[in-house]
């Protein structure tokens, strides 16, 4: 897996703009601002994905899986990911747990800690190394907070971040055909 | 906020789901050197024990209804005699006796041409197979007795190469003319690999010329012009360019390029048989065990991949991973052999009830081809 696949892979599963509604609208006063929400959502998420990548190597061994055939797979799962996530609109808002809560539901699990971005990270982990993988990761992940830290925009951004979430859904299938095809291709 | 949670862990499902269907735990088993050895060794014993009187080989046998089957291709009695004298070369004991007797019966079947032209049967891939068992005995024993018949037999060769590179596949003896249009998908590769071994044995007589020919259109226009899907799974090419490589000789791009799409497509192999299962769910996804002739010439594909790498840098592969999958391929040949006190059974790899002689044929290859790896963990 080359690194810049793994990048584009990584932003396109986490996918910022289109998650950005699933952070919690600032409410009372005193309650934790959205983008720090999403900061900490991320950052759970990253606490959840560090054994994946630190044990990736262990991990595939005992399932006996080749680093060939888990990047076929990741591209496999990435590759429906995004076809799903691009004919399926933005999440709407939603209940959340209350106060810091909110980061860990709703938007590190299930929105941002989903099965294409953990076998991404063991893939990785296992093609560039761990850290490697923990640092992509850690870049992609932060821009869910990115984007909720924007300021407020009128219904014309709203269509522009959509439509950028429709695009990385859209790249997400073109960086799941490349692992598939780099696995596949691999010997 | 529960229907979102119970959507997410549906998304996990479904997630392992995928995971599950592409990546299927892989099963290598691991085997010593001795142990691919001996594999090999029963492997060329089944060979023996079961040859006829004339040097013809038993071509196919039914364990269930405990009878030889009819039928007999000669490209593969000619490749049984290369997988012999390979043997012989590795050590294993009556392999060269039984190539000889089964050399003999080539003799018999030996058509001579005008031209000082000689071909062992219709199928050209017989001749270039014979030529490929021949310089194998030449250059274990030194005996150049049959240097007149392999010159013949090149000669032969060389006509069945086209203008463009590509091989004939079946040639009309009577009337001694192409038949026209023929192709196999194998034929191309083997022949190549005659013309660069003659090149090696005999370099001032030209056979480079040819043997160059076939590499560059196997390289760059086979697969276009016969058979673009299911992409041709090449062992034979693997061995010629291992061989053009020795003479020395410097291969092109588009070789190096198609050798290193061959070595993914024999890594692809390896990783998709061993994820088979005789039986269980898994046996429904993956499909039926590979026929051990099949497994076999992935791992001759692979020993070529590997000598080429070793004398190609040029060559991008991870030889790590080259290594990896030829002593899986090993692994799963010693695992799967036939273990018995019936002779016709001993010692062979069968696909089901059925064992055909390539299926011995190319898992000794195979075998062999695997003892460098395995005698250097």
């Amino acid at each position: 897996m080359t690194l810049p696949l793994f990048v584009l892979a990584a932003v396109c599963a986490v996918n910022g703009p289109r998650c950005r509604t699933v952070a919690p609208a600032s409410g009372a006063p005193g309650s934790i601002p959205p983008p720090n929400l999403a900061g900490l959502g991320a950052g759970l998420t990253l606490l959840g994905l560090a054994p994946m990548a630190l044990f990736a190597d262990p991990l595939l061994d005992a399932v006996g899986i080749s680093a060939a055939t888990a990047r076929l797979a990741t591209g496999l799962l990435l590759l429906a990911t995004g076809l799903l996530n691009f004919g399926w609109p933005t999440p709407e808002p939603e209940p959340a747990l209350p106060d810091w809560r909110a980061a860990l539901v709703p938007i590190a699990f299930p929105t941002l800690l989903t099965p294409g971005l953990a076998l991404l990270t063991v893939s990785a982990s296992v093609d560039r190394s761990s850290p490697t993988a923990l640092v992509v990761l850690a870049l992609a992940l932060a821009t869910l907070p990115a984007v909720v830290a924007l300021p407020p925009g009128g219904r014309a951004r709203s269509r522009v971040l959509d439509g950028l979430g429709r695009l990385l859904s859209g790249l997400l299938v073109l960086a799941g055909f490349g692992l598939l095809m780099d696995g596949v291709f691999d010997i | 906020m529960r229907g979102r949670v119970g959507a997410g862990l549906l998304a996990w499902v479904a997630g392992l789901a995928v995971v599950v269907a592409a990546a299927q735990p892989e099963s290598c088993p691991t085997v010593s050197a001795d142990e691919a050895r001996a594999a090999a060794q029963a492997g060329v014993d089944w060979i023996g024990d079961n040859q006829a009187a004339d040097g013809h080989f038993l071509y196919r046998y039914d364990r269930v209804e405990h009878e030889v089957q009819p039928g007999y291709n000669y490209v593969r009695h000619a490749g049984m005699l290369l997988a012999l004298e390979q043997g012989a070369a590795a050590g294993l004991e009556g392999a060269a006796e039984t190539a000889a007797r089964g050399f003999a019966f080539v003799e018999d079947h030996l058509t001579d041409l005008p031209d000082g032209r000689t071909a062992f049967t219709a199928d050209t891939g017989g001749t270039g197979l014979l030529v490929a068992a021949l310089v194998e005995h030449r250059r274990l024993t030194g005996d150049h007795s049959q240097d007149e018949l392999l010159t013949d037999l090149g000669r032969f060769l060389e006509t069945t190469v086209t203008d463009e590179g590509a091989i004939v596949a079946l040639w009309d003896l009577a009337a001694d003319a192409p038949v026209a249009g023929t192709r196999s998908p194998f034929f191309t590769g083997e022949i190549l690999w005659a013309l660069a071994r003659l090149h090696a044995e005999f370099p001032g007589e030209g056979w480079d010329v040819p043997a160059r020919r076939v590499s560059t259109y196997l390289a760059t226009e086979r697969d276009d012009a016969e058979r673009r899907l299911p992409p041709v799974s090449d062992h034979w090419g693997a061995y010629g360019w291992d061989e053009i490589a020795a003479w020395p000789a410097r291969l092109t791009e588009d070789e190096l390029a198609y050798a290193r799409r061959q070595a993914a497509l024999f890594g692809l192999q390896v990783r998709y048989e061993s994820q088979r299962r005789a039986s269980g769910l898994v046996h429904l996804t993956r499909g039926p065990l590979a026929p051990p002739a099949g497994l076999g010439t992935i791992g001759e594909g692979l020993g070529g991949i590997r000598r080429l790498a070793e004398r190609e840098p040029r060559l991008e592969v991870d030889r790590d991973d080259v290594d990896e999958r030829l002593a899986c391929v090993a692994g799963m040949l010693v695992a799967r052999q036939t273990q018995s006190d019936d002779a016709r059974l001993d010692g062979a790899w069968f696909r089901g009830a059925v064992t055909q002689i390539d299926d011995q044929q190319h898992a000794v290859s195979a075998l062999l081809a695997a003892l460098p790896v395995l005698e250097d963990p």
